[in-house]
């Protein structure tokens, strides 16, 4: 699904990935772990294409496809989702509006019809109790005036509505506590199929205590310095990352 | 200067005198819109009045000239006493000028549900001379009311046009004055009093205009008279709109709430200019202004100033201003959600201009005004 072939990547003129190799195949789910400023966002960014980013060389393809070339909704529409780590506030822009939208738009893409906002909101409440949220929520403006933990459901909410194939989960595991955790992991578990992937950007392994990773990657300075399964995750929390480099 | 009744004749033989002995006043008010830049017009025009169309008879109407004769409603009283002659030369010239204009009588206790549509028409206007244009409004003790002044037009115009609003008693009105006149080179004085536990919701929405200048002089008189200003500027090629608003809280217990928001492209101009001032004698009274532009071309370019002259310390007052770019971090989240960049920026810049729009109670006009402001999004910001 994914495939990232020797890639150098940065923002503003600056490398900030070196040489990363990268493969995530239908039923997959990766995790990337590594510390502050190592280039987790900039990959998360890249393959999602905000502006800013930039690849130096390498490749970047989705279904064989150059992802590069493609504006940022041209690939949500291919399938494409982040559950950002800081999603914006935007006052003034009503959630249910806003969610209606954007599966439309995917729904466009498809070309298949269009929901009516009576059909739509059917499907949102639905989804709405899987996340834990009330329906207060179809009320308010996009993550304006949300704390922390709701921000993140909503998140976790987009993505139950607009069902993509390759989600990155960018660090959608802080600022949540306990409860929120389980429900936010409980909502990945059951969405995660064998025709989808996931890539999870993560400090900490609590997450990974409701999550079953198939492989746990090290980024370092721009480089993935090691793979391996759940146990590694582990380790990194006992002896953090001083022993790989 | 035939068909002008005894009480206009004084009031425009008084006004030219005035003109003769006027001093210029460089003050704020074209602190940003250069007064020399109407120099090259002609203000002594003279033709008959625009052409007013009502949607409902609720709201009485009668010339002006036909109101003084017959002092209908004590309208003697009220006319050229709301706005203050020597703010500025136009008013002047438009009290020495005017040949007719319009009376608009709200009665007393007169409560609309409906909004009443009111369409100035002016015709256009090929030669160098201003249109002077001149309404006064009324509104009667209890009376409430929402009112759409529709300036609609797309050809050549020219207008000075003074309009006075006075607001008896607990009258509670709302006014949208709904202007699209991307040819129109304007200046707007208009003038309110405000009674009494009255209250006055404006909504000036300027979509496009070549050279407007806007002035508000508002006078809160007495005890929780109230003064709503809730604008929108949406200006583009080189548009220049330039609002400037004089509230006097006369005394205790009066509110005043300034709110407006610019969308500027190309190589467009946008001036809010608004001055509070609170009194000494005006305890217990709020005075708000706020201003939040969005400019979206390199070229564009916005003065804002909103100042608040305070002479009494048991006040609450507030100020503030904003002007900035489409927020990219809101537009790249929208678009990885798969909506593109057009669509995209219209939900911005409507969620922008919403809680201005959203004041409107009622559903129609808001409707109508949003789809207006689509329209001016899809022809100006999303036309590359």
């Amino acid at each position: 699904m994914l495939k990232i072939k020797n890639l150098h990547a940065g923002i503003n003129k600056k490398i900030i990935l070196k040489d990363i190799n990268l493969e995530i195949n239908k039923g997959e789910f990766h995790v990337i772990m590594g510390r502050n400023g190592t280039g987790k966002s900039t990959l998360s960014n890249l393959i999602t294409g905000k502006d800013e980013y930039y690849k130096e060389k390498g490749e970047l393809l989705y279904n064989n496809e150059n992802l590069i070339d493609m504006l940022p909704e041209e690939r949500a529409n291919k399938g494409i989702f982040m559950s950002f780590q800081y999603p914006v506030s935007i006052p003034g822009v009503n959630t249910m509006h806003f969610l209606r939208t954007a599966v439309n738009s995917m729904r466009k893409s498809q070309e298949k019809s269009e929901y009516d906002p009576a059909e739509f909101i059917k499907i949102f409440k639905e989804k709405l109790s899987v996340v834990g949220l009330d329906e207060s929520f179809a009320k308010r403006a996009v993550n304006d005036g949300f704390s922390g933990g709701e921000k993140k459901r909503f998140e976790i909410l987009q993505m139950l509505l607009i069902n993509p194939k390759l989600i990155i989960l960018d660090e959608t595991d802080s600022g949540l506590d306990i409860d929120a955790l389980k429900i936010v992991s409980k909502g990945i578990n059951n969405f995660k199929n064998s025709s989808n992937a996931f890539l999870l950007i993560t400090h900490y392994n609590r997450i990974l205590e409701y999550l079953e990773p198939d492989y746990v990657h090290v980024l370092l300075n721009g480089k993935i310095v090691k793979t391996g399964d759940k146990s590694l995750a582990i380790k990194l929390e006992e002896q953090g990352y001083g022993w790989l480099e | 200067m035939v068909g002008l009744n005894n009480f206009m004749k004084n009031l425009s033989n008084s006004a030219l005198k005035k003109l003769k002995n006027y001093t210029p006043v460089y003050d704020e008010q074209w602190k940003y819109t250069h007064i020399k830049k109407f120099n090259e017009f002609d203000f002594t025009y003279t033709i008959k009045s625009s052409i007013i169309e009502l949607s409902s008879n609720e709201l009485d109407y009668l010339p002006l000239n036909d109101a003084l004769e017959n002092n209908i409603n004590n309208c003697k009283n009220i006319l050229n006493k709301v706005i203050p002659n020597d703010k500025n030369k136009f008013i002047l010239n438009n009290t020495a000028f005017c040949q007719s204009g319009h009376y608009f009588y709200l009665p007393k206790g007169a409560n609309q549900k409906n909004p009443v549509y009111i369409k100035n028409i002016i015709a256009e206007n090929k030669s160098n001379s201003f249109f002077n244009d001149r309404l006064l409004f009324h509104f009667g003790k209890n009376s409430s009311a929402t009112i759409v002044l529709n300036e609609l037009n797309n050809s050549k115009i020219l207008s000075n046009i003074v309009c006075e609003l006075y607001l008896e008693e607990n009258a509670n009105i709302e006014l949208i004055i709904n202007s699209n006149k991307p040819q129109t080179t304007q200046i707007l004085n208009l003038g309110s009093v405000i009674n009494k536990n009255a209250c006055l919701k404006i909504f000036p929405i300027d979509i496009s205009g070549k050279l407007i200048k806007n002035n508000y002089f508002v006078n809160l008189n007495n005890s929780n008279s109230q003064f709503y200003y809730y604008g929108i500027n949406l200006l583009n090629d080189s548009n220049s709109i330039d609002n400037y608003i004089e509230i006097n809280h006369n005394t205790k217990h009066t509110i005043s709430n300034l709110n407006q928001k610019n969308i500027l492209t190309d190589k467009s101009k946008g001036i809010f200019y608004s001055k509070s001032t609170i009194k000494n004698n005006s305890y217990n009274s709020e005075a708000h202004q706020n201003n939040n532009n969005l400019i979206l071309s390199e070229n564009a370019l916005v003065h804002s100033n909103p100042q608040l002259m305070i002479y009494n310390d048991d006040v609450q007052c507030s100020h503030g201003s904003t002007t900035g770019k489409i927020d990219n971090d809101a537009l790249f989240y929208l678009r990885s959600r798969g909506i593109n960049l057009k669509e995209a920026k219209q939900i911005l810049l409507n969620a922008f201009l919403n809680d201005i729009i959203d004041n409107i109670n009622n559903d129609d006009i808001n409707l109508d005004l949003k789809e207006k402001i689509n329209l001016w999004v899809n022809k100006h910001v999303n036309k590359k």
